[in-house]
């Protein structure tokens, strides 16, 4: 799967990962995860990266490819 | 009081059957006695209207010609601009946000045939939503049942048609936020294909996917809006550079033609609950439509959208999710969050995956000329709830209502929602999905089941 290695990352986490994963990533964009929304934001991250693995996995070796410069329906 | 249709309301005005005023009081007075309940409009806009009114009421005295929509009272999600109004997106951090000094396009569009805007609309917070349970504005309640959501995010937009306090409104559809909460509250729903009605002064959720589009109560008031907003405006809105392709004079030639319809099977059938399967059935069954069609893909392709909107939405708040998390709605806060963490190749295989299911799609409609589909998977769940029974497992209810209508969106497909006609029972829709730029055979479909009896908007609760 020819993937970029931060997506790799994020699809190769457990869910024991996540929390520091995330205060990771948090740091890297500047932003400050509040505390009461620790719980939730897990929560989420963790759907999104099954739902990822969904997609990168149906796009197989085309994953990398960039995408079309605009979409057209 | 009953309200009247568009096209009847216009006609009306025009004959001097009634006047532009009239016809503006007499929704003002609807929305007096229905908002209360519903919590539909979060802006009544009674002195703009009546001046517009008034001002209509005069050129039809001195003998003018007036617009195709002459006095008719309508609405928008709280999300398109109104000039002098900030435009809140459903949102509190936007209270402070100057006024725009223009209409959105489409306001202004509408308003050029005449039709009057009344007011501003409820709605999920920044769009990212199935349930407008809005955290500031409060929920808008089911005109159907007071105690179950509206649906969402256009949620307002549908509950201020489906009861009757206005005949047409406008919304956004990012993920089915239209088409959603068209079949949840009983009424028609178009969502145009993406790039075909202008997106200019609508404030943005996640510009890939996002569509503008309207609801009303029957075929023909949505086709009449529908040709009139249409145009390209590449100034406005860099998508939007189709010339305008006009339906209405031609629907109903065009529902007399046999047309090959499928119906879409596979990831559109499960977890559907099964009185909304029974629905589509009596859909497929009245337009002959025996043939099941498979997505292989649209599982993958529902999981790329439910990805890339939260990527992109929080590329938009990363700035206020800096400064001001805490003041977002929660439930759209903890998602932007997240979604501001994944990395960019997610989005990357997101927008990457949609030429993929695009084309498996295109392949499809060689055979057909519309999939039928569920819109949602249930009908109205109940305001405050949470969770629901998806294939004998419990899911999140604003996480899943999407699941049959987000593959669709995602490349950016024209779809009707039609509501089936269930009188006395919770309003169910179905999704009438027709190829990119051909919304006449989806609004044809729904006119064919309009004329059979088998679609019908449900019958708006009588106000006291």
């Amino acid at each position: 799967m020819a993937i970029d290695a931060e997506t790799k990352a994020f699809l190769d986490l457990t869910d024991g990962d996540i929390a520091a994963w995330a205060q990771d990533r948090a740091a890297a964009v500047g932003l400050t995860l509040p505390e009461a929304t620790l719980p939730a934001v897990h929560e989420n991250l963790a759907l999104l990266r099954t739902q990822t693995a969904l997609f990168i996995a149906a796009l197989g070796d085309q994953a990398a490819e960039p995408p079309a410069a605009a979409f057209e329906p | 009081m009953s309200p009247a249709n568009a096209l009847e309301t216009a006609a009306a005005v025009r004959s001097g059957r009634t006047t532009a005023r009239a016809s503006v009081e007499a929704a003002l007075v609807r929305v007096e006695r229905g908002n209360p309940v519903l919590n539909a409009f979060t802006a009544v806009l009674a002195e703009r209207a009546l001046a517009r009114a008034d001002a209509l009421d005069a050129r039809i005295a001195r003998g003018e010609g007036v617009g195709a929509l002459a006095g008719v009272p309508f609405a928008v999600k709280n999300l398109f601009d109104i000039a002098g109004l900030p435009t809140l997106a459903g949102s509190k951090i936007r209270c402070a946000a100057p006024p725009p000094s223009d209409d959105a396009t489409l306001i202004q569009r509408l308003e050029a045939a005449d039709a009057i805007l009344v007011g501003a609309l409820n709605m999920d917070e920044f769009a990212y939503g199935f349930v407008t349970e809005n955290a500031h504005d409060g929920p808008t309640r089911n005109p159907h049942d007071k105690t179950r959501i509206a649906g969402g995010s256009s949620g307002g937009s549908a509950a201020a048609v489906a009861g009757g306090m206005v005949p047409l409104s406008l919304g956004s559809d990012t993920n089915g936020s239209i088409r959603i909460p068209a079949s949840l509250c009983g009424i028609f729903g178009l969502k145009p294909t993406w790039g075909r009605l202008s997106r200019q002064g609508v404030f943005p959720f996640v510009e890939s996917l996002d569509h503008a589009g309207a609801f009303a109560r029957t075929v023909e008031d949505l086709a009449l809006a529908y040709d009139l907003m249409q145009g390209a405006d590449p100034d406005g809105d860099p998508a939007c550079r189709r010339a305008a392709e006009p339906v209405a004079e031609a629907l109903a030639d065009l529902a007399d033609r046999p047309l090959r319809v499928g119906v879409l099977g596979g990831w559109f059938a499960q977890g559907a609950f099964p009185e909304v399967l029974s629905a589509l059935d009596s859909v497929a069954e009245a337009l002959g439509a025996r043939d099941r069609v498979i997505l292989p893909r649209a599982q993958a392709a529902r999981a790329a959208a439910f990805c890339l909107t939260p990527v992109e939405a929080a590329e938009l708040h990363l700035a206020d999710l800096k400064t001001s998390a805490m003041d977002y709605d929660p439930a759209v806060r903890d998602r932007l969050l997240a979604g501001a963490l994944l990395p960019h190749g997610v989005a990357r295989a997101a927008q990457r995956y949609r030429t993929v299911f695009r084309d498996e799609v295109r392949r499809a409609f060689e055979q057909f000329d519309i999939l039928l589909a569920p819109a949602s998977v249930c009908p109205a769940p109940g305001i405050g709830q949470t969770t629901m029974e998806m294939g004998g497992q419990p899911v999140s209810v604003r996480k899943n209502l999407g699941a049959f209508t987000q593959p669709i969106s995602y490349i950016g497909l024209p779809v009707l929602t039609a509501p089936v006609n269930r009188p006395g029972q919770l309003p169910i829709g179905v999704q009438i999905i027709a190829p990119a730029w051909r919304e006449d055979l989806a609004l044809a479909t729904g006119l064919k089941l309009q004329r059979l009896g088998v679609a019908a908007a449900h019958a708006p609760p009588e106000w006291p």
